[in-house]
């Protein structure tokens, strides 16, 4: 099976793992879903990215890491700005 | 076939989670009290009640502790051993607070738990009493052996008056442990634990009020019998209006003083041996003075008059009854992170006024309200964003008033908005402005350094040569990748044997190593294999195995091994062995049409 779609596979599995624990514990929590979205899809675009060829389809998910990345730091910055204001 | 099998195992995946989530956006809580299951099948576990389930299992072993606690306290006031009842109060207060705690995190709100708790409450606050009143009195005790020894008839007058009081309040205390026993033992024979213990100690307090009496009649006899024979100079009366009294109500202590006092004489009076006024003595040594009952727990009180520490009046008591109190709390007004809560205490017609009220947020303290003259109080909430239920409560405390909870609102408080500031002067809230834009530049950052870092990373690796051959119409190739030689291939080998025939005249090994890159490179692109040139001879003679020329490959490589490695031989027969062996291959890999 190819990368690409042994990656995509194994961030489906995760998401959906997360999905279900969040579920059986009774906290559906988006940010935090987001968060284990953004750590899964980073590691598994390090385990597949090449040595010395990027793919097409790796340069947009880089992309979309970095967005992800910043829209981390905008979560971050909600929640000081929650502790602030306690 | 396997891109589709892993499409269809995306799908599989892809749609539960779509499902699970579509039914989370509908419902955001699974189980409510109010949310009926889905089917009759099914049973809702927050609608079931707290005494079933896991959550009792935690909180038993804490209930039993509560309930043995007092016993070991009271036994060790009665045997005198302060030091070992105040280490048992200590451990009763942490006791009950990691129930009140536990009771709120598992939501326990209601039932028999809850009025466990509330009776538990009171019994932690009885015994703080009897703590402090058994204490007091054992220092009586010392203060009485020294003054009968030194005979000060107006010290033991003093210590008689202030061991009634404390007497009276004792008294107090044990009717209200019985009172509240009778609700603390139903609601835990409820959890079927072991009582034994508890009605253990309803005997012994009755016991110290009984060893309290005893005492106290003595010492009143004892009094007596040694004041009589010597005639005070000064009398002091005391009576009182009323016996009954409430909240708000007064009560008028008059008397006189005769003995014909010098100068202008103030009288002290005392409710529970604590002085609540000096009132002056008019003509007469007549005395009056009205006292409001605001601050004064429901209950039976003693009142005295002492002048000048040498003349006492008689000990009166008198009652104050308890009155229901109203608590009502307005509609919550929202803000932004915060919420402004505002309402009234009410005891009957009148006001409550100087009182405290704790503001509840899903039963936990969040901040402490007082009352004004009205009786009404307002207070600006800060709460974290989310869904919240509040509720006001007022504990009575040192009023002669019952608790009152007042009604719950549930509300849910936005969440702060970055550009927003709490004051309507300033556009922007600076150090929010600040912090925020502070963790979104670092993100930004992080996020350009990612991609940088990416980059950088493929350049540093400028020595690593040969890209993925397979599907390269789909791959962006690295821009320092040098690709094998597209020029006639039949050309360029016969260029690399004439420069092979060159070099090895003067050095074989260097001009063999030609002939293999060559082939290595030729062989690679044609068998899609990655990283050429890390291949070595034999690598490359067991990926091509299934090639037709795979053994004159394999009769060329082992030759070029021999010829690269072994030892130094300058034999032109061997220069012209591996010059044969290429050419053969030549027309097998493409590179020569002739």
């Amino acid at each position: 099976m190819r990368k690409k779609y042994l990656g995509l596979c194994t961030l489906a599995i995760w998401l959906f793992l997360v999905l279900a624990f969040m579920i059986l514990a009774r906290t559906v929590d988006m940010e935090v879903f987001f968060v284990l979205w953004l750590i899964g899809i980073l590691i598994i675009v390090e385990l597949v990215s090449d040595l010395s060829a990027t793919p097409r389809y790796l340069r947009v998910v880089r992309m979309v890491i970095a967005a992800g990345v910043v829209l981390f730091g905008f979560i971050v910055a909600r929640k000081i700005l929650e502790i602030l204001q306690q | 076939m396997r891109r589709s099998l892993a499409i269809f195992l995306v799908l599989l995946l892809l749609v539960p989670c779509l499902v699970l989530i579509a039914m989370e956006a509908a419902s955001p809580l699974l189980y409510s009290k109010n949310s009926s299951p889905p089917t009759p099948d099914q049973v809702n576990p927050a609608s079931l009640e707290p005494l079933t389930g896991g959550k009792p299992q935690q909180i038993l072993p804490l209930m039993n502790d509560l309930l043995d606690a007092p016993g070991t306290l009271i036994l060790d006031l009665r045997s005198g051993d302060f030091e070992e009842a105040g280490r048992d109060l200590r451990e009763m207060h942490d006791l009950t607070q990691s129930l009140d705690s536990l009771v709120i995190n598992l939501d326990m709100t209601e039932g028999e738990l809850a009025e466990f708790r509330r009776a538990n409450q009171k019994n932690l606050q009885i015994l703080t009493d009897l703590f402090n009143g058994t204490e007091r009195w054992d220092e009586l005790r010392s203060l009485e052996v020294r003054f009968r020894d030194s005979d000060d008839p107006r010290a033991l007058t003093s210590i008689t008056y202030e061991g009634e009081a404390l007497r009276q309040r004792i008294r107090e205390l044990y009717q209200e442990y019985q009172e509240e026993s009778g609700i603390l033992l139903p609601a835990s024979e409820k959890f079927e634990l072991d009582t034994a213990q508890y009605e253990a100690s309803q005997a012994e307090f009755g016991e110290i009020v009984r060893e309290l009496n005893d005492e106290q009649e003595t010492r009143i006899q004892n009094l007596q019998t040694r004041t009589t024979p010597v005639e005070p100079p000064f009398r002091l009366t005391l009576e009182m209006d009323r016996k009954f009294a409430f909240y708000m109500s007064t009560i008028t202590f008059q008397g006189a003083l005769s003995g014909e006092p010098p100068g202008s004489p103030r009288i002290d009076l005392f409710i529970d041996t604590e002085k609540v006024a000096s009132v002056p003595a008019a003509g007469g040594g007549n005395y009056r003075y009205t006292y409001l009952v605001e601050r004064l727990p429901s209950g039976t009180h003693t009142v005295f008059a002492v002048y000048a520490d040498s003349a006492y009046s008689g000990i009166q008591t008198f009652r104050i009854e308890e009155m229901p109190s109203d608590l009502s709390l307005d509609p919550p007004e929202l803000g932004d992170g915060s919420v402004i809560l505002s309402g009234r205490l009410m005891a009957g017609t009148l006001p409550v006024r100087d009182a405290e009220v704790e503001i509840l947020s899903e039963g936990r303290r969040t901040s402490l309200a007082t009352t004004d003259e009205q009786g009404r109080f307002r207070i600006q909430v800060r709460l974290a964003p989310g869904p919240h239920r509040i509720q006001a409560f007022f504990d009575h405390g040192s009023f002669p008033l019952s608790s009152a909870w007042s009604g719950a609102y549930p509300i849910t408080v936005p969440g702060p908005s970055p550009f927003t500031s709490p004051e309507p002067g300033f556009p922007l809230d600076l150090p929010q402005l600040l912090s925020t834009g502070a963790v979104l530049g670092c993100a930004f950052l992080a996020a350009v350094a990612y991609l940088r870092y990416r980059r950088a990373g493929a350049r540093s690796r400028k020595g690593i040569p040969g890209p993925v051959a397979s599907g390269s119409h789909d791959l962006s190739v690295s821009p320092d990748f040098v690709p094998p030689p597209a020029t006639d291939p039949g050309a360029e080998g016969e260029a690399v044997l004439s420069r092979y025939l060159e070099i090895a005249e003067t050095d074989l090994r260097e001009a063999a190593f030609t002939l293999y890159s060559y082939l290595r490179r030729a062989l690679a692109s044609r068998l899609a294999l990655p990283h050429p040139s890390s291949l070595t001879p034999r690598e490359l003679c067991s990926r091509a195995e299934k090639m037709p020329f795979s053994s004159r490959l394999c009769v060329f490589l082992r030759k070029y091994e021999e010829v690269r490695y072994g030892e130094a031989r300058q034999k032109s027969e061997d220069a012209g062995e591996l010059a044969d062996s290429f050419y053969s291959l030549l027309k097998d890999t493409g590179g020569d049409r002739s």
